[in-house]
């Protein structure tokens, strides 16, 4: 019977030390990561055929379509529903996203980014939710937006990204994506200066040096180079006009 | 009495949840929404067929009833009518919500709303965002969901796992036990009204009757228990075993803000709330499930339950699952011990406590195939 090979970084508590678990997971065709992992819970016994503990990790939605899954696989950010053993070098490695604090083994804490979301104003403002009309919007602004709305905030930007630490309170890129969508999205001009002042605020633009790792990374594909590239340029017109008209 | 004091708990960040949160704050009451997961990750996010409505009657010649008449033929006995004509005579007003809100509907050249066909709708009516128009509805309700945390309306509990009801005497759904994901801590959330909007409602019911389509609910969406409501998957009568596209999120979406109204509703019925019940009868159920959590980590020797959990999967799924099966399985639930002593975030412990909801419901599952 053929094995696949894992070694885990693991950590029991927020607080604990991390170390290397080795697993010999019997190989399936085509298994995900996240398949892995399972054998695992079923199986908790280490290459050395010790007893151990189930990986802790998150997932909901096994189609790469809630973020919850992403974790370091052999050195960069990825879903592990969205990745096969086929694809992957042999041992495959396991460990949490760097940037965040860890919670217990691959399961981190990413209550920072709905944090800084929440300070965009983030939303749309209702005078009642059900009256209205449908407003139009050209295919073209849909599309932009849509790219952007994408985002599924897994945190994979702000692990790849050197900027994104403890050290520095640049947010990280889905920030960026996340007040352009916005811009872009509503017409409210009061919030739209509003979350520009925030783009150009230490939480935004200042925080990017141009490494583009995020957008190698991004599992939905969003040009995040350009995005960030985009929102320097509409911030400095942003910064003159107010210099000049206040 | 003063809208300020309804007091309103939605168990479930699923589609339903969010919106009759939504809409139960905007009639001015204050909702607690607990998710086990935070709410931009829910399993909801994979919903990809779109939102069923008919948006433009004259653009088609389409109408409410046609959507109706559709529906009905398609979905046939396993939907109520009253509850199908609800979800079709509102669906629009949603797609209007969400599109104002900053949901990116596909466009038509001249920027309309584009309207998708697809299999059982004589017309095209069907909004969607790509094939992601469930990632997209579920980040605009979270949106929402903020503007009312920030005035203080809502207040979000993620990563918390619902484990039952609370009832006082005179049997009124009055609040729910949640624990939290992280250390496990138990803690009864007050209420005058439930609304359960999760797909594990079957260990929560109560004494509601419930089928594998979910809880059997009144006009108002209440279940026969007082005071608890169902959305979402929870609730039966708005699609059946073969929905028709787009029909699913509108019954969501639809039921799930009628629930949060009817809920409004009813409190400002009552005349005693959560508040007046003294804080014992809420205590007491959340001790009892912090012994029943203490009692199943304190067992070591038995099976694994993620070994219990996938063999009920693949019975479940396979089809026609007999009785004695069941039985078997029941037997190996009730003698699990998690592989892992640690009390800080132990999916084994919420594993464990769902093969019971998942036995349940397998069952009914099985005397459904049986009839």
């Amino acid at each position: 019977m053929n094995y696949v090979h894992l070694k885990v970084r693991r950590q029991d508590t927020p607080e604990g030390l991390s170390y290397w678990e080795e697993f010999r997971v019997p190989y399936e065709p085509e298994m995900t990561v996240e398949h892995l992992l399972t054998c695992v819970q079923r199986d908790p016994v280490t290459a050395d055929g010790l007893p151990t503990t189930p990986v802790a990790w998150e997932c909901n939605c096994h189609e790469e379509s809630c973020g919850a899954c992403a974790m370091v696989i052999n050195g960069r950010a990825r879903l592990a529903c969205g990745i096969v053993v086929e694809d992957l070098n042999e041992p495959i490695t396991l460990e949490p996203m760097a940037t965040f604090p860890v919670m217990r083994d691959l399961v981190v804490d990413r209550q920072s980014m709905s944090d800084a979301v929440a300070g965009l104003d983030a939303w749309t403002e209702f005078d009642g939710f059900r009256n209205g009309p449908i407003p139009t919007m050209t295919q073209a602004t849909r599309d932009t937006c849509a790219s952007l709305a994408s985002c599924i905030m897994c945190g994979a930007c702000c692990d790849a990204c050197p900027q994104v630490s403890e050290r520095s309170p640049y947010a990280g890129a889905f920030y960026i994506a996340y007040a352009l969508l916005l811009n872009a999205r509503l017409d409210s001009p009061t919030g739209r200066a509003r979350r520009l002042d925030a783009l150009r605020g230490p939480q935004g633009i200042v925080g990017c040096a141009n490494v583009h790792n995020c957008d190698i990374v991004c599992p939905q594909g969003i040009p995040l180079a350009t995005v960030n590239a985009q929102a320097q340029w509409q911030v400095m017109k942003h910064a003159v006009r107010s210099f000049f008209f206040g | 009495m003063n809208d300020e004091t309804t007091k309103i708990v939605v168990v479930g960040g699923t589609i339903a949840g969010m919106i009759a949160t939504i809409a139960a704050a905007e009639k001015g009451a204050h909702v607690t929404l607990g998710s086990c997961v935070p709410l931009a990750r829910s399993s909801d996010t994979t919903f990809k067929d779109g939102i069923a409505a008919v948006v433009y009657p004259e653009a088609y010649g389409d109408s409410t009833a046609q959507h109706v008449r559709d529906t009905l033929a398609a979905e046939g006995a396993g939907v109520d009518e009253v509850c199908v004509q609800r979800m079709c005579e509102r669906a629009p007003g949603f797609i209007r919500f969400l599109t104002r809100a900053g949901a990116l509907f596909n466009r038509t050249s001249e920027g309309d709303l584009e309207q998708h066909s697809a299999p059982g709708h004589t017309q095209p009516r069907i909004a969607r965002v790509d094939d992601a128009t469930g990632s997209h509805v579920v980040r605009i309700l979270e949106e929402q969901i903020r503007r009312f945390e920030a005035r203080g309306r809502v207040e979000r509990k993620e990563y918390v796992v619902p484990l039952s009801l609370v009832f006082d005497e005179e049997d009124r759904c009055r609040g729910v036990v949640i624990m939290q994901r992280t250390n496990h801590a138990c803690m009864a959330l007050k209420a005058d009204a439930v609304i359960l909007a999760t797909r594990r409602y079957a260990g929560l019911y109560g004494n509601a009757p419930y089928t594998p389509h979910g809880l059997v609910i009144d006009d108002a969406q209440m279940t026969t228990q007082k005071g608890l409501f169902a959305a979402g998957s929870c609730a039966q009568g708005y699609y059946g075993e073969h929905a028709l596209d787009g029909n699913v999120m509108a019954a969501h979406l639809v039921g799930g803000a009628y629930a949060g109204e009817s809920a409004c509703l009813y409190v400002a019925g009552l005349t005693t709330h959560a508040d007046d019940l003294g804080s014992s009868l809420f205590e007491r159920a959340s001790d009892r499930e912090e012994k029943f959590n203490k009692e199943i980590m304190n067992r070591t020797e038995g099976e694994n339950p993620y070994i219990v959990a996938a063999d009920l999967s693949d019975v479940v799924e396979k089809g026609a699952c007999d009785e004695g099966e069941l039985n078997a399985l029941e037997e190996r639930a009730g003698k699990t011990a998690i592989p892992d002593q640690l009390s800080w975030w132990n999916d084994g412990l919420i594993v464990t406590r769902d093969l019971q909801n998942k036995i349940v419901l397998a069952r009914m599952v099985a005397q459904n195939d049986l009839k």
